[in-house]
């Protein structure tokens, strides 16, 4: 009887609009769709992840109430959007040990219909006055597109990456994004598209910048022994970790590497894999520089190689590691934290269900979740076949 | 000491910090850039904290030179948000104080396409009110 975790249902809810529905309605959406896709029922469900997002702190009582649930192991550990990476070891561990049978993990948001597009550029408004840790960000007119500018001119700097090579990762993603039929943008777009678009924040574009929308995303683990007669075949969890370096962006310690070296070593250990040996990654795109740190530091190239490995086209569709098979969050969907969708889409990917963008012989996926301005990855390693 | 001007009103929202990072702020506008320093442990750190975050003792206040250079930076040309959304193109940066911290500023009087990586830049500040004011950076001029 084995008690290694699988994950046997995926499902995501109405993107990259929907105005229809509240966060609240995201997570059901996608449960219901999770659980159909494996033939299990909301009674069978008795451990829940879901991470309390400030912008709604009791999103996931909210969630157990309304689904019905009554959870023996509850996590709802948030560190941005990689908040499922972080929860994960600790779903696994719990159903190695039998204190689940079966994890539901979900997320959604109504971002895009709540908040409008402006997120990156924004800042908090503050009517009281500032006061803690922001009063030595906010003044300067600082927002999330600036945080990560800051990373990609250190890069630039430290290691002569180019413009152009972080541009090929926009345009990469928009190639699958275009057999994506739900993706919110999905006319093909070439380096010199995103070099034109509108300057964010030197050197980030507009297009370098991810979409803001609405969106949620489901998934169940279980046992391999209860995965065995469901309705999809079970992928199995072979590593997954997470580490960290800060949280708000005046504490990141080295603005041109990320905790993902640590992770990622972590992950591959538990998994007995190398990079070399990974298939497809699916990786947090909130920025193109974001995923070229996230390339480096995974050990795909070496430290500072990630625009000339970019411009290789190995992440493209009919390259050594195609990235993003969805359209990411660059190009496709970006509610909020997309953790939860890196590991729906190396699913689908590991089930060879990618359709126009499946990747031949996908027998390793590599998810990797950035939270907060860099500070919290987490890596987790997926296979077709337990090793 | 670093300059204190007091010619352009405040308009960047309002600041409330708490006793430590008061601190900070009351020094800036008596021209005075500080950090803090342990007498312990010998730990720097920035922002101020009430306990040093490696020993847990209470750290002292140092002057540092006002002196620093730019780690990395950002143009920003977008913002959503008053008054930052009329201000660009403006320049973001890390800055490195010798004296071993890395604060985030503007980098002002300059055009915003010499800021480099490296610039040698120096503090001065902005007064908020009466007692308080915020740092900012110019290049250095010497
Ligand atoms: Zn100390």
């Amino acid at each position: 009887m084995s008690r290694e975790p699988v994950i046997v249902g995926i499902g995501l809810s109405d993107y990259p609009k929907a105005p229809h529905l509240d966060s609240l309605m995201h997570i059901s959406q996608a449960t219901q769709r999770a659980l159909e896709d494996c033939g299990l029922a909301l009674s069978d469900i008795d451990g829940f992840a879901c991470a309390t997002m400030p912008t709604d702190p009791e999103l996931h009582v909210e969630a157990i109430e309304h689904l019905g649930l009554t959870p023996r192991w509850l996590n709802t550990t948030y560190t941005g959007g990689s908040a499922a990476q972080f929860q994960i070891p600790d779903a696994i561990a719990a159903i190695r040990e039998g204190r689940a049978e079966a994890i539901l993990f979900a997320y959604g948001s109504d971002f895009l219909s709540r908040y409008g597009r402006t997120l990156g550029t924004g800042g908090l408004t503050v009517e009281d006055g500032l006061s803690g840790p922001l009063l030595y960000e906010q003044p300067y007119g600082s927002t999330i597109a600036t945080c990560y500018a800051l990373a990609a001119t250190r890069h630039m700097a430290e290691y002569g990456t180019r413009p152009e090579q972080l541009a090929e990762i926009a345009v990469g993603v928009r190639e699958f994004a275009s057999m994506n039929p739900n993706a919110m943008y999905r006319e093909p777009l070439t380096v010199d598209d995103v070099l034109a678009s509108p300057m964010i924040a030197d050197p980030l574009h507009l297009l370098d910048c991810c979409v803001v929308s609405d969106g949620g995303a489901a998934f169940i683990i279980t046992t391999e022994e209860r995965g065995k007669d469901l309705q999809q075949s079970p992928i199995h969890i072979l590593g997954a970790a997470g580490a960290n370096s800060h949280w708000h962006i005046h504490s990141m310690p080295n603005f041109s590497t990320t905790a993902g070296t640590a992770s990622s070593t972590e992950a591959y250990q538990q998994a007995g894999v190398q990079p070399e040996d990974i298939d497809t990654i699916q990786f947090y795109d909130s920025f193109t520089i974001t995923a070229l740190l996230l390339l480096e530091d995974h050990g795909f190239c070496g430290k500072g190689e990630g625009g000339g490995f970019v411009e290789e086209g190995h992440l493209r569709k009919g390259g050594s590691l195609p990235m993003n098979t969805d359209g990411g969050s660059l190009s496709s969907c970006h509610s909020g934290m997309r953790g939860t969708m890196l590991i729906t889409e190396a699913v689908r990917q590991l089930r060879g269900h990618g359709g126009d963008s499946q990747v031949p012989d996908c027998e390793l996926a590599l998810a990797a979740g950035c939270g907060g301005l860099l500070s919290y990855i987490g890596t987790t390693i997926l296979g077709r076949d337990r090793r | 000491m670093i300059d204190v001007i007091a010619d352009q009103p405040w308009n960047r929202g309002p600041m409330d910090p708490g006793p430590i990072d008061r601190e900070y702020f009351e020094a800036a506008a008596q021209g005075r850039l500080i950090i803090q320093k342990c007498t312990n442990c010998g730990n720097t750190q920035f922002p101020p904290k009430t306990l040093c975050v490696s020993c847990g003792q209470t750290p002292e206040w140092i002057e540092t030179s006002g002196k620093g250079q730019v780690h990395t930076f950002t143009i920003v040309r977008r913002h959503g948000i008053e008054p930052f959304s009329g201000l660009p193109p403006f320049v973001l940066a890390m800055i490195d104080l010798p004296e071993g911290a890395r604060l985030m500023g503007n980098v002002t009087d300059i055009d915003v396409e010499d800021v480099h990586v490296g610039q040698n830049v120096e503090a001065y500040a902005w007064r908020i009110n009466e007692t308080l004011a915020l740092p900012l950076w110019r290049p250095a001029q010497n």
